[in-house]
């Protein structure tokens, strides 16, 4: 079945939308999981960024400071002024052993934010620690909130985390599993596409690349090296 | 190579429609086929992209001085200069090293995205593709690469020196690519 163009989200990140069949569905919870410097947070911010320059303002939850959030991502073509240029960022502390209870007012504030009507595209970067520590009934609690919230308001929610939760996981429409692949003294970031709304993907793994002119992704080439 | 010779590189290239071709040549006329093949991107005006495994920027730019060639057109990504550790002048591209094809791939990527309308890519050269590479990875970038030329109307150049022992024979190179030009 064809969707109608007006109900997928185009990420702006052009590789990717070709390998989403176009785009994220609207209204969607996509989860990026990965460990740390494998680039969800470049991802993260490349979504909001690009969404932000086709007129859809993004809101940004990092559990870092803003300066230092600023100082992860790699060189792009946008200047200093205007990295965040119509993205709402706001922090939020994260801790260890989080309690229930302080994870659902987490969560009401993440429904308020989607809920506010000012936004298109919100990212969450990240819950790693925060849901660590949770019992799954509880993450997936959370993850089911956030999820109905963005399918009412027609916004598009992105959320990262390390290695995800079979909870955070199963509630996701879309999840994309970031890496990192040993290259001599460096590495190479992949990306696979676990699951996209519901179908099955093709299994390549891709090389992700961020750079000036934005993310770029090519097919990792099989075969050994010797 | 004479310079009628030589001149007739660029004009099989002009003759030659967009997609994937391979320029086969003895070793002798190696740098008299890349003037040729250069000189084909500037006269036409075409965006032209060059990915070296063979030689070092310097190396590459030094010699085309020599030979009074311009390079100003080219968009060059440099796979040997971290390799073998030579001065970069910090004007081309650079992969650390010709093994890390889809870096190679992605630079291409970038290097057509910044430009306007269907380039010129020059890979230089399956020869050296083949010493750094399996052949099954080699395939897979070629594949990857093919598709990527045919899609958007681009012509790419693979340029290979025939060799008796490289087992590069050339009705294989005649299965990858749209067409095989020999320079004699």
């Amino acid at each position: 079945m064809v969707r109608p163009a007006k109900r997928l989200c185009t990420t702006g990140i052009e590789d990717l939308d070709l390998l989403l069949h176009g785009g994220l569905t609207r209204g969607s919870l996509t989860v990026i999981t990965g460990g740390m410097g494998s680039g969800r947070s470049s991802l993260c911010y490349e979504f909001l960024r690009r969404g932000s320059s086709m007129e859809e303002a993004g809101a940004l939850m990092t559990s870092i400071a803003k300066k230092l959030y600023e100082q992860r991502l790699p060189p792009c073509e946008f200047n200093e002024d205007e990295v965040f240029k119509g993205i709402t960022v706001s922090d939020f502390v994260s801790e260890d052993h989080v309690e229930p209870e302080s994870f659902s007012t987490f969560i009401d504030g993440v429904v308020k934010t989607i809920r506010s009507g000012s936004h298109k595209r919100v990212a969450v970067d990240s819950m790693e620690q925060m849901v660590e520590w949770l019992p799954e009934s509880a993450v997936a609690m959370g993850m089911r909130r956030i999820q109905e919230a963005a399918f009412d308001e027609d916004v598009t929610v992105v959320i990262t985390c390390g290695m995800a939760s079979t909870a955070e996981l199963q509630a996701a429409d879309c999840v994309l599993a970031l890496g990192m692949k040993p290259v001599g003294p460096d590495a190479m970031r992949t990306m696979e596409v676990l699951r996209c709304r519901g179908g099955m993907q093709p299994l390549s793994v891709y090389v992700l690349s961020f750079g000036k002119e934005g993310a770029m992704l090519t097919r990792l080439m099989e075969g050994s090296d010797e | 190579m004479s310079d009628e010779q030589l001149s007739t590189v660029p004009q099989m290239l002009e003759e030659s429609d967009p997609g994937f071709l391979t320029l086969t040549m003895q070793p002798d006329d190696y740098y008299d086929v890349l003037r040729g093949v250069m000189r084909h991107g500037s006269q036409n005006d075409t965006p032209t992209i060059m990915v070296s495994m063979s030689l070092s920027e310097m190396a590459l730019r030094n010699t085309m001085e020599k030979l009074e060639e311009p390079m100003g057109h080219v968009q060059l990504i440099d796979c040997m200069s971290e390799m073998v550790m030579s001065p970069k002048t910090g004007t081309s591209r650079y992969v650390e090293s010709p093994r890390l094809l889809e870096m190679v791939l992605l630079a291409i990527e970038r290097g057509i995205r910044g430009s306007d309308g269907p380039c010129f890519i020059i890979i230089d050269s399956i020869n050296s593709l083949i010493m750094h590479n399996s052949r099954e990875r080699t395939m897979a970038f070629l594949e990857v690469l093919y598709n990527r030329v045919n899609l958007a109307g681009h012509k790419l150049a693979l340029l290979h020196l025939a060799k008796d022992d490289d087992g590069l024979s050339i009705p294989n190179l005649r299965l990858i690519s749209d067409r095989t030009l020999v320079i004699e």
